[in-house]
């Protein structure tokens, strides 16, 4: 009995140095694990996944960018497109004047075009859009049409001659203003001397010069 | 100190024998390590071995604990995209360029591009050649804005005023040549710049360490480090950028935007596997140059037009 | 709570150090308190410039992307070949064991270290995400990458200067050997290599090809050299430790060592302007013109020529040139021409604007001013190896190390140096007073130092009955050593108390 006695008294003095180093052991343990993980995890969320392939997922990032620029603006806007791929600006697209229109609704051509409206402004065509392309510039082609501003029809907006989704070969009044379709005026106003037209004159059946020239005193 | 030479030696800078900086422990340490007794060892294994398996689940667990909102929903065309079946190539025909910069416009508006003409993914130039062969070089603002009249860098440099007259004046578009042999991709000390297999290179904007060194062994001065400001490509400041032929564009099947947006088709872009696509065909069909040949970059960016530029 | 340092205890009380650190700086001779002081306040404004410098993509820095390599990089080099410089030099004592170039070699060492960790420092700035670099180093290694191998040499050469220098103070001879020649491995290595990162290049020609490392290596001994012939002058000029055996032996190593550098660079600088100036390359012609005769020509004829390689070989040539203050002016002027050298290096690099087709730019140059940012941070730099240095000189013992003596080529037999050896390195532990030296000779010699209050003693004596009581535990000392050499009596040439 005293036999069995001290022998369970060894068991449980075994277990329980068993058990304290059991519980020494398990903190430690759990220290090391929180230390490692927290290392390891601080690594890979700062400073990116450096493990396997890792161009992938990158690469993956790039891909999935939202393009600004569409595609499809016929699909709604028929007539001008139409119209812009008979006249020479033919290889214009859309975007060049009218901006990025990525986020216009119904731009793409999946979405419906029910849904479309301004909801990106467009920006107004005026002569610093024109003029991107078609100032005279050492560089640019012959064949390109070039204008100096200040002798070409100077503070004249270009669509009030030019229609930017028309423009065909036949070209309006030239920069050194030679009027010659304008006989009606020009009888009596030079082409390179022109002057207001007085009060009262009484309007000639050709409007092409009141287009620019409007008459003194708001005449018309 | 005592009279006695040796005691001050004896005195307390003498580490009490058995703390950490006494001698004996010195020594060992100095000439042999104390051999590990198989108990250590296991000692040792038992804690390493569950901190190990411990630390692992509770790196998975942060992280699932942390995980971001789920990935957008991938493009269903970007997901078929297949980057071993193409061969991506670019055509510029400086002959058309009108120097509109309106590609330059387009290119910053489409990838968060900053506005300025220094920190630019694309730019152009206008290159002046005088009867000597001098090339004088402009791009007011990267070109975005189109170009003054006159070049005015193209003022002549001082010297034989028949020599340095102008002879031709012409237009170049600047990218990323997407070389072959990169010197980016080699000089980059972290691999955070990278070649997909369609030919593209790009950069891993979570690794850049910003140091610059590809921006200095780019021999066509395509990067740039992103400035601290409201356009960033992806958000973050301080790393390398380049023009990535707008890959998220070429993954769903379309041009980058300076292709689609050039009004005058100066800018090509196609897979040079298929000779039909218009770089193949206009590859075979109009004598072109790489820039800057002599460095042995293979450019996948090939030029028209470029016959009155000297050789460099 | 007691701290233990340097073999002393120390309470950890934040108040008591308060007032141990007044009493110390109350304590400084003016002129060091003045010095001192003003040094930290050029690192307090280099400090808040760092912190500026921190945010990526900031505008704190002037660098472009035609000019992305600007200051820092300019002081990250410099730095980091001034301390393959210093190495190089003290390899000739620590290495190849000649006697005149040992006086300095603490010295050599501690500012080696300096210099190293400042240049880490300053390109850490520059990067604007340097955690990341540490990261990106070690798991996504790019062997092809030169500053990758940069990265990893300097890394290593770190460490055995750190080595180097522990081995040094707490006497582990046998380490500290070791260390000594690989640091000195790495002294050559460490700068090639930094020399390759812009050696490979191809799109900048000024910069590229194989004779950009020797020029790092030789500009490294030059403003290696350079520094130390600083700070004998002020070993000299202010008396610091070991001032007698500095002065006798110091000037003759300084002066060979700086004439032969400034050989080395003159030829490499010809090379360079002939080179390129010859060139086909019209790029490379672009920068060696701009170096010449365009916007760097100032600096570069008046401080790399003239006053970097031509004044310095002048001044030491002629007799003033054997005195600290003549051996002062040619180091400053020959360290001024290696920075110089490294800021119009750079530049010459970057002026020509790499981007264009032909390369036949006549554009104008592209151009660079530091923002106050990189300025600061650059001045910051030399404050802090001056403040670190000075304490190092005002707190540690700078003489020559025990250790070197021990390990003296001069001494015949393997046991009988490591006797010596463990001796000194215990005596280097157990107590700072008492130094023991073996002198050179064909017969091995055993001195020692005791300190000013203390009778003569006979070194026999000294050593051997000073173990069991010093060191409390018998060392293995060989009988040859004790019984048989014949043994120096030396009454101690004092060393001068700060």
């Amino acid at each position: 009995m005293a036999g069995l006695r001290a022998e369970l008294g060894r068991l449980v003095r075994a277990a329980g140095r068993l058990g304290r180093l059991g519980l020494k052991g398990g903190i430690l343990v759990v220290i090391l694990s929180t230390v490692l993980a927290t290392g390891a995890f601080a690594a890979s969320t700062f400073y990116g996944q450096y493990s396997g392939a890792q161009a992938e997922p990158n690469t993956r990032s790039w891909a999935l960018r939202t393009p600004s620029y569409a595609h499809g603006c016929g699909d709604c806007h028929a007539k001008e497109t139409v119209a812009q791929a008979a006249g020479k600006h033919a290889s214009v697209t859309c975007e060049v004047c009218h901006g990025a229109m990525g986020g216009h609704p119904g731009a793409t051509p999946s979405a419906g075009s029910a849904t479309a409206s301004a909801a990106v402004p467009m920006p107004s065509p005026n002569a610093d859009l024109c003029i991107t392309c078609h100032l005279t510039a050492a560089g640019r082609p012959a064949a390109l049409p070039q204008i100096d501003p200040p002798t070409h029809y100077r503070g004249a907006s270009c669509v009030r001659c030019h229609d930017p989704h028309a423009i065909v070969a036949v070209a309006p009044p030239d920069v050194t203003h030679p009027l010659e379709r304008l006989p009606a005026c020009t009888t009596c106003h030079a082409p390179n001397g022109l002057k207001k037209i007085p009060t009262g004159h009484e309007l000639v059946a050709d409007g092409v010069c009141l287009t620019c020239h409007r008459v003194a005193n708001g005449g018309r | 100190m005592g009279a006695d030479g040796r005691a001050p030696v004896v005195g307390s800078a003498t580490p009490e024998p058995g703390t950490a900086g006494h001698p004996a422990s010195d020594q060992a340490a100095g000439f042999a390590l104390p051999p590990i007794s198989r108990r250590q060892l296991l000692q040792v294994a038992a804690v390493a071995a569950p901190s190990l398996v411990g630390s692992t689940l509770l790196f998975e667990w942060l992280s699932r604990l942390t995980a971001g909102p789920p990935s957008p929903p991938i493009d269903p065309v970007v997901a078929r995209y297949d980057p071993t079946a193409h061969r991506w190539g670019f055509v510029v025909d400086a002959a058309a360029c009108i120097g509109c910069g309106q590609c330059v416009v387009a290119c910053k508006q489409e990838n968060d591009v900053p506005l300025d003409g220094e920190h630019t993914r694309t730019w152009v130039e206008r290159h002046s050649v005088a009867v000597d062969g001098t090339v004088t070089v402009d791009a007011p603002e990267a070109g975005a804005h189109g170009f003054p009249a006159l070049a005015e860098a193209a003022v002549a440099p001082a010297g034989d005023e028949a020599g340095s007259a102008i002879r031709e004046t012409y237009f170049v578009p600047h990218l990323c040549m997407q070389c072959e042999e990169s010197p980016c991709t080699q000089v980059c000390p972290v691999g955070a710049t990278y070649r997909t297999p369609d030919g593209v290179i790009l950069v891993d904007e979570q690794r850049c360490i910003g140091c610059g060194f590809c921006i200095l062994a780019c021999p066509y001065g395509a990067r740039y480090l992103v400035p601290a400001g409201e356009r960033t490509p992806k958000g973050v400041a301080g790393v390398a950028d380049k023009c990535t032929f707008c890959y998220h564009r070429i993954t769903r099947g379309r041009n980058p935007a300076c292709v689609d947006i050039c009004p005058v088709g100066a800018r090509r872009f196609g897979d040079l596997d298929d000779p039909q696509s218009d770089v193949s065909r206009l590859l075979r069909e109009r004598p072109s140059k790489v820039l800057r040949a002599g460095l042995g970059t293979r450019p996948r960016v090939h030029y028209l037009g470029l016959e009155a530029e000297p050789e460099a | 709570m007691m701290l233990r340092l340097a073999g002393r205890s120390i309470p950890a009380d934040p108040g008591l150090a308060v007032r141990v650190l007044r009493a110390e700086v109350v304590g400084l001779p003016r002129p060091l308190r003045l010095w001192l002081g003003g040094l930290a306040a050029i690192l307090l404004v280099a400090a808040v410039a760092a912190v500026r410098a921190l945010f990526p993509g900031d505008k704190a820095l002037n660098t472009t992307p035609t000019f992305e390599w600007g200051l820092l990089i300019v002081g990250y080099v410099f730095f980091a070949i001034t301390t393959s410089g210093l190495c190089l030099a003290s390899s000739l004592g620590t290495v190849f064991g000649i006697e005149r170039f040992r006086p300095l070699e603490k010295r050599h060492a501690i500012l080696a270290v300096l210099s190293l960790c400042t240049a880490f420092g300053i390109i850490a700035l520059d990067l604007h995400y340097p955690v990341r670099m540490v990261f990106g180093a070690v798991f996504n290694p790019s062997p092809s990458s030169p500053m990758w191998w940069m990265g990893v040499f300097y890394g290593i050469y770190l460490g055995c200067l750190l080595t180097e220098v522990w081995s040094m103070f707490f006497g582990h001879p046998t380490i500290h050997q070791a260390a000594c020649v690989a640091s000195s491995v790495m002294a050559v290595i460490a700068p090639s290599t930094l020399g390759a990162v812009f050696g490979v290049i191809a799109a900048r020609p000024f910069w590229s090809g194989p004779f950009t490392p020797l020029l790092m290596v030789s500009s490294a001994f030059v403003s290696g050299t350079a520094l130390l012939g600083i700070v004998f002058y002020a070993v000299c000029r202010f008396e610091l430790a070991g001032v007698e055996r500095a002065r006798r032996l110091a000037v003759p190593a300084i002066r060979s060592l700086l004439l032969v550098g400034l050989g080395l660079v003159s030829l490499l600088v010809l090379r360079q302007t002939a080179a390129g100036w010859l060139s086909a390359d019209p790029l490379l012609v672009a920068s060696t013109r701009a170096l010449l005769v365009g916007p760097l020509a100032l600096p570069y004829w008046t401080m790399r020529i003239v006053g970097g390689l031509v004044l310095p070989a002048v001044i030491l040539v002629v007799p003033w040139g054997r005195t600290p203050a003549g051996v002062l002016a040619a180091a400053v002027l020959a360290m001024a021409g290696v920075f110089t050298d490294r800021l119009t290096f750079v530049m010459a690099g970057q002026i020509a604007p790499a981007g264009a087709v032909a390369g036949t730019v006549s554009a104008p140059w592209a151009w660079y001013v530091p923002s106050p940012v990189e300025v600061a941070i650059l001045l910051g730099a030399f404050a802090l190896v001056a403040f670190v240095y000075t304490l190092a000189e005002r707190y540690l013992d700078l003489r020559e190390a025990d250790a070197h003596v021990g390990m003296s080529l001069h001494l015949p037999g393997l046991a009988r140096v490591r006797a010596l050896v463990s001796l000194a390195r215990r005596g280097r532990v157990a107590s700072e007073p008492l130094d023991v030296a073996a002198a050179p000779g064909p017969t091995p010699a055993v001195m020692v130092t005791v300190p000013a209050a203390a009778e003569p003693v006979v070194a026999t004596e000294a050593v051997v009955a000073a173990e069991p009581v010093v060191f409390g535990d018998p060392i293995p000392v060989p009988p040859a050593i004790v019984a048989a050499e014949p043994v120096v009596v030396a009454s101690a040439p004092v060393r001068p108390e700060p």
